[in-house]
């Protein structure tokens, strides 16, 4: 194993730990950011001279950053999870009405949707994002 | 940069086959094809690179884990969002709330994610309640540790 890969082992397991211990997503962001910074940094002292596997593992080390993220969101939001856990700790879960109306207020408040009466409608954003989530069942052939 | 080119594609032939593998279908209940797809996949980029003598094994290991949690976090979120199923509804026409909740649940009622989770292994019925299986109580005292 040469400096690069040793470099990137230990902001790999950085990043993996600091996700196991911050449930704040603002803080393991700080994290992750001061992290993949010092890799960079630190190889740049090094003076290596510029190669593909310096770049992949940067990518890598970025995606694993983004994928932690949307892990952690899934935790938070999944329905399913839920439904799993409630049965695994007996607790009720939230009914799926609860969630809906939840839901509402989310995307009334990324304003991906506003109220006209008794109707939402879609803004020009929510459109774009409801567009691309069409494409994306259509590639993934979920049912409509 | 032809490694990096062969990681690449290494990684979207990994997609293409898990795609293909799950045909449809939710990725809870299909994750042992898709993990199957990936090793078979990334096995096959490492023996590249080790007779070509290109990226080591760690550098694989890390490109492919932060690729395999994006891709599988934003196609496992898409594909069971709230928030998104009720934006593509919207996309034909501005509906009420109590109609949107209707349409939402024609589509995926809490039976449905129950049947789901029955389908992935998660659920099982014994004698007429519903218990969490051996893998249901694996995967949730992991979410539990992590939530």
């Amino acid at each position: 194993m040469n400096a690069l890969q040793v470099s990137g082992a230990i902001a790999f397991i950085t990043l993996s730990v600091a996700f196991y211990l911050c449930r704040r997503m603002f803080v393991f962001n700080i994290i992750c950011a001061a992290v993949i910074a010092g890799f960079v940094f630190y190889l740049d002292r090094l003076h290596l001279p510029f190669s593909w596997e310096f770049s992949v593992l940067l990518l890598g080390l970025l995606l694993c950053w983004f994928g932690l993220l949307i892990v952690r969101v899934m935790l938070m939001r999944s329905v399913s999870l839920h439904l799993l856990l409630s049965y695994f700790q007996g607790r009720p879960a939230e009914t799926i009405q609860e969630e809906v109306s939840g839901r509402f207020k989310d995307a009334l408040f990324f304003r991906l949707v506003r109220q006209d009466g008794s109707l939402f409608r879609l803004t020009l954003f929510g459109r774009f994002i409801a567009t691309i989530v069409a494409l994306f069942y259509f590639i993934v052939r979920i049912e409509k | 940069m032809k490694d990096a080119l062969v990681l690449l594609a290494g990684f979207f032939l990994a997609i293409v086959m898990s795609e293909i593998l799950l045909r449809g279908t939710k990725l809870q209940t299909g994750l042992s094809k898709v993990l199957l797809a990936h090793a078979i996949w990334f096995g096959l980029v490492w023996f590249y690179m080790m007779r070509t003598d290109g990226f080591g094994l760690i550098t694989l290991l890390i490109f492919w884990s932060g690729a395999f949690l994006t891709w599988f976090g934003m196609r496992s979120h898409v594909e069971s969002s709230i928030l998104l199923r009720m934006l593509y509804l919207l996309r034909q026409k501005p509906i009420s709330a109590s109609h949107l909740l209707q349409e939402y649940e024609s589509h995926y009622s809490e039976g449905a994610r129950l049947e789901e989770l029955f389908r992935g292994g998660l659920l099982e019925k014994k004698a007429g309640e519903t218990v969490v299986t051996a893998k249901g109580r694996f995967i949730a005292s992991i979410a539990s540790h992590l939530k």
